[in-house]
């Protein structure tokens, strides 16, 4: 089957979904199916190592292209895509706001954008995924969501219009909408747009926002799967160009402050939200290095979008079964919680990076290709930092103190464990057999058992337990709120004031009118 | 048929109509002329489509005057695209507000025959009369039972007659320095033009358009006339003020707009950034869109103002997508209760083409006004005025702000009404014509591409 019905089907069922007026549960997983089949049905082409170019003809056409490198990605992106349409049978109890449509028109928009083969085919599934998306983050309809969703919409159509503008100069100079004639300010303005969608450090405050408002399975696409598109762009042009530093500084500071401020929060999917924006660090420092790097980074830019997902699936399960979403009030769940629990231990210890779980396997490959001593340590205290932070996490949650008020929670319901088990077998199974996926990728062999990595994941570990000791003497947990988006909030409320005192400005006077006119056009005659 | 009939036809029929009023008031048999009233000239406007096509200019002489001294009708590849594009709304307008008073329709029809005048008439004088009908007949049609429609249009009117006046004068101006009106023979003649002639025209053509300081009208008139009104005054009569300075400047005035080009690129941002900061600021849904359209035109006329092929092009894409997203909003406003921004409700038949045309208007990929967007935007890097293209890519940034605001608010509250068919077709067909435009490369991006060829290059 033709590579593109993997994102028509998502499509076309969300129209069905739309003129029948049903829940349509069944319709999407159905879809969602179908097109995660027709993403694997290309698997023997691949397989062989063929590429699979195909075009749309429009007014402009839609170029499609798949190699090893994205159909892994697609692959795994569409199969989580079932799963979380799984999980929200039952999270999503009543529906009326159009959940399931928009989920599925922001999953195939996504597919596409990761099928996209040129930068105009990218930036038109960008936009696309960011308003599906949008109307998704806004979901909830609370103050809170939709200041969050606008922010996400507007920081998002900011990326969008980068990259577009970058197209531009790239198809008047070399008449074509090819990645690798990006070049010099073309250049910089689409990876500034990339960036901004990855949610990198300087621009990654909507992204604590915008993520943790959403409800759980949304998060689990929007931090696991959406936030790739802008990172697959990035892939995708590292793979023609040569490295960049200053991406490495923004990867650098991304993983560290992601961490840092990780761990200052104490809303669980918070704290997802701000390590997801180390995670990306892990990416961005592992693309921007030469050939095996981009393996490594893309690597663990899949298994991020599988670790990261499971862990936002189970902090829904958690606020399903317990309706609290602050870490001071939760504790002692394991007992009640027990397959929730030993999911989210899995995922956290992947994303730690602990031997036998997929997040080891991607950390070693960007350790080993790092050259340098300073970013090797850094790259261990990040290591350190997130192990602290999930070590935290777990403990308050699912050790510890039952309150009081928790006394009567249940385990969340099996539709809702199913796709956590599953995805946490994922993660097992790419941490023992990590060569299967990473072969894939990258055509040399690598060796991923060697001390040194063992070595790494250790001191991690060591350090991660010395942090944690020390954050929680020195009492740094316990900071409340952390702005980092002052700038932009300052920005939206210049821009609203400013609008209103326009529209004061405005008169209402006809004689003003026709002043205005006549100075038109007494100006423009002695310009 | 003969192209005359475009403009005969309304006349003639809403004629007709006022005649019919000495007797009974027959519903069927008035809706079905005023509807025929648009469709033979649509008819007509297509029967002309391959002959334009393939490049000819179709040319009617009223009364067999030759064009020094009589009126020539001439239809070509803009005039076709303004013609089809006017006459397809028009009709569903027509459809939409059938419901309404045979003074509705008469009035209608009336400036249905003006906005063809204009569009095929080559006499400029000629042009001057068409364009008094058009505005005569939609001072009177912004005007309800409401108190304030009155002050508005008293408003429209004043600013109106200005604009006239400021056309005749143009035109005595140009008639004293070559010493004939038709259009065609004095772009042949090779006469400079004085730069008072082209202001003139500008300040008066940007009147009736909606350019910058010159828009204030607007607002008003859009938001307090009825919806289909409306519809057709944001979608329809601001665009034929572009379409005269289109015809006018590209021919008449082929002197590189006497080196005002960064002038009125400016002056087209300067009323992108003011129409779209407004638009954001507003509370009520019409008077948002009104300010929407001051946006949008601000980009055709940015557009239109680079003088290259692709601007032009962009300026007509974004044009035929600005009429059929703003009927399709309007026409949406229309069946929503109260317009209050932060109290919408509605059903899905009207959200899901309002969004459709919110995203259209956006210029978001898939949808007409994409295309639009983009080549206006490929126009401005090509002309390296990057900064623009910036401009008009932020500002639909702005743009998805308000429009996708009232579009949530549509999606989650609902109303339980009943709306006739009759005024939920229009909203589907304009709605789908968004999507369809922006995806399939129809015939009408010929005419555009046409249009652009004989237009372009001149600056």
């Amino acid at each position: 089957m033709n590579i593109i019905f993997a994102v028509l089907f998502p499509i076309i069922g969300a129209l069905i979904i739309l003129s029948v007026k049903k829940s349509g549960i069944y319709v999407s997983i159905f879809v969602s199916m179908i097109s995660f089949l027709t993403v694997l049905s290309v698997y023997p082409e691949i397989f062989n190592g063929e590429e699979i170019n195909s075009s749309i003809r429009m007014i402009f056409d839609l170029h499609f292209f798949v190699d090893r490198v994205n159909f892994v990605m697609l692959l795994f992106i569409s199969f989580l895509n079932i799963l979380i349409l799984v999980y929200s049978i039952k999270y999503i109890k009543k529906d009326n706001h159009g959940y399931y449509p928009s989920l599925l028109l922001a999953m195939g928009f996504t597919l596409g954008s990761f099928l996209s083969g040129d930068l105009l085919t990218f930036y038109i599934f960008f936009e696309m995924t960011t308003l599906f998306s949008f109307f998704l983050v806004m979901y909830r309809g609370t103050e809170r969501a939709r200041r969050a969703g606008f922010m996400y919409l507007i920081m998002c159509f900011m990326g969008g219009a980068l990259i577009l503008i970058s197209a531009f100069i790239v198809y008047l100079q070399e008449g074509n909408y090819d990645m690798e004639n990006l070049n010099g300010i073309s250049s910089l303005l689409f990876l500034l747009g990339c960036l901004i969608k990855a949610g990198a450090f300087p621009l990654h405050f909507w992204l604590p926002e915008a993520h943790p408002v959403a409800p759980s399975p949304i998060s689990a696409l929007l931090s696991g799967i959406i936030i790739k598109i802008g990172l697959y762009g990035i892939v995708r042009f590292f793979m023609t160009h040569e490295v960049i530093h200053w991406i490495t500084i923004i990867a650098i500071f991304s993983m560290v402050f992601g961490v840092i401020l990780a761990l200052f929060q104490n809303d669980i999917k918070r704290i997802l939200a701000y390590s997801s924006i180390s995670q990306i660090g892990y990416v961005l420092l592992g693309v921007n290095l030469p050939s095996m790097g981009i393996a490594g980074g893309t690597f663990h830019m899949i298994n991020h979008a599988v670790f990261k997902s499971l862990l936002f699936l189970c902090m829904g399960a958690v606020i399903y079964s317990t309706g609290e979403r602050n870490l001071k009030k939760l504790g002692g769940l394991y007992k009640k919680m027990p397959y929730t629990a030993i999911t989210c231990i899995i995922a956290s210890f992947a994303i730690s990076g602990i031997p036998l779980f997929n997040g080891f396997a991607s950390k070693a490959v960007i350790f080993d290709s790092l050259s340098s001593n300073i970013l090797k340590s850094i790259f261990l205290f990040t290591g350190g930092g997130t192990f602290a932070l999930f070590y935290k996490l777990n403990r308050d949650i699912f050790f510890g103190k039952l309150p009081d008020k928790l006394r009567s929670t249940e385990e969340a319901p099996k539709l809702m464990l199913f796709p956590m088990i599953i995805i946490s077998a994922i993660c097992v199974l790419i941490g023992v057999f990590p060569s299967t996926v990473f072969g894939t990728i990258y055509a040399g062999t690598f060796n991923f058992w060697s001390w040194n990595h063992f070595l790494e994941a250790f001191v991690s570990v060591i350090m991660g337990i010395f942090i944690f000791l020390y954050g929680e003497k020195a009492g740094i947990f316990d900071i409340k709120e952390y702005d980092t988006d002052r700038i932009y909030r300052r920005f939206t409320e210049i821009t609203c004031s400013f609008c209103e005192n326009i529209n004061k400005i405005v008169s209402t006077d006809l004689n003003i009118y026709v002043l205005c006119v006549l100075l038109f056009f007494i100006f423009l005659y002695f310009l | 048929m003969d192209i005359i009939f475009i403009v005969i036809i309304p006349f003639f029929v809403s004629f007709i109509l006022s005649l019919m009023r000495v007797f009974r008031r027959n519903i069927f048999f008035e809706n079905f002329l005023s509807i025929t009233g648009i469709l033979i000239p649509f008819l007509v406007s297509v029967s002309t489509f391959s002959a334009v096509r393939s490049g000819e200019i179709i040319t009617y002489n009223i009364g067999g005057w030759s064009p020094f001294l009589g009126i020539t009708l001439k239809m070509d590849a803009l005039s076709f695209f303004f013609s089809f594009l006017s006459l397809t709304l028009l009709i569903l307008i027509m459809i939409y507000s059938l419901s309404r008073s045979p003074e509705y329709k008469i009035l209608y029809l009336l400036m249905t025959g003006g906005m063809q005048g204009i569009l095929l008439t080559r006499d400029i004088f000629n042009m001057y009369v068409f364009f008094e009908i058009l505005s005569v007949t939609t001072y009177i049609l912004i005007v309800s039972r409401e108190k304030r429609s009155y002050k508005a249009s008293f408003k429209y009117l004043t600013l109106g007659s200005i604009a006239s006046v400021l056309f005749l004068l143009g035109t005595g101006i140009v008639y004293k320095t070559t010493g004939v009106l038709n259009i065609d023979i004095i772009s042949s003649m090779n006469i400079p033009q004085l730069k008072i002639t082209f202001l003139l025209f500008l300040t008066s053509l940007g009147i009736k358009s909606g350019i910058f300081p010159l828009h204030f009208w607007i607002p008003d008139a859009h938001s307090i006339a009825p919806p289909p009104v409306s519809a057709f005054l944001s979608g329809l009569v601001l665009k034929i003020g572009i379409y005269s300075m289109l015809r006018l400047f590209y021919t008449v005035f082929r002197t590189n707009f006497f080196e005002m080009n960064d002038v009125l690129i400016a002056l087209g941002a300067i009323t992108v950034i003011f129409g779209s900061l407004l638009a954001l600021s507003q509370k009520n849904l019409k008077k948002m869109l009104a300010y929407s359209s001051i946006n949008q035109i601000g980009i055709i006329f940015l557009a239109l103002s680079f003088g290259t092929e692709l601007g032009i092009m962009g300026g007509l894409y974004m044009i035929l997508a600005h009429a059929v997203a703003k009927v399709c909003l309007f026409l949406c406003s229309g069946m929503i209760g109260d317009l209050n921004l932060l109290n919408l409700k509605s059903k899905p038949f009207v959200s899901i083409p309002f969004f459709i045309g919110a995203i259209s208007m956006i210029g978001l990929p898939f949808t007409c006004g994409f295309i639009g967007k983009y080549y206006v935007c490929l126009a401005a890097v090509e002309t390296s005025y990057t900064l623009y293209a910036g401009v008009i890519l932020f500002t639909s940034i702005i743009s998805a702000v308000y429009l996708l605001r009232a579009s949530y608010y549509l999606f989650r509250t609902s109303e339980d009404y009943k709306i006739p068919y009759s005024m939920r077709i229009p909203v589907y067909i304009t709605s789908s014509l968004c999507i369809i435009l922006g995806i399939l490369p129809l015939m009408i991006s010929d005419i555009v591409e046409l249009a652009a060829k004989t237009l372009g290059g001149i600056v």
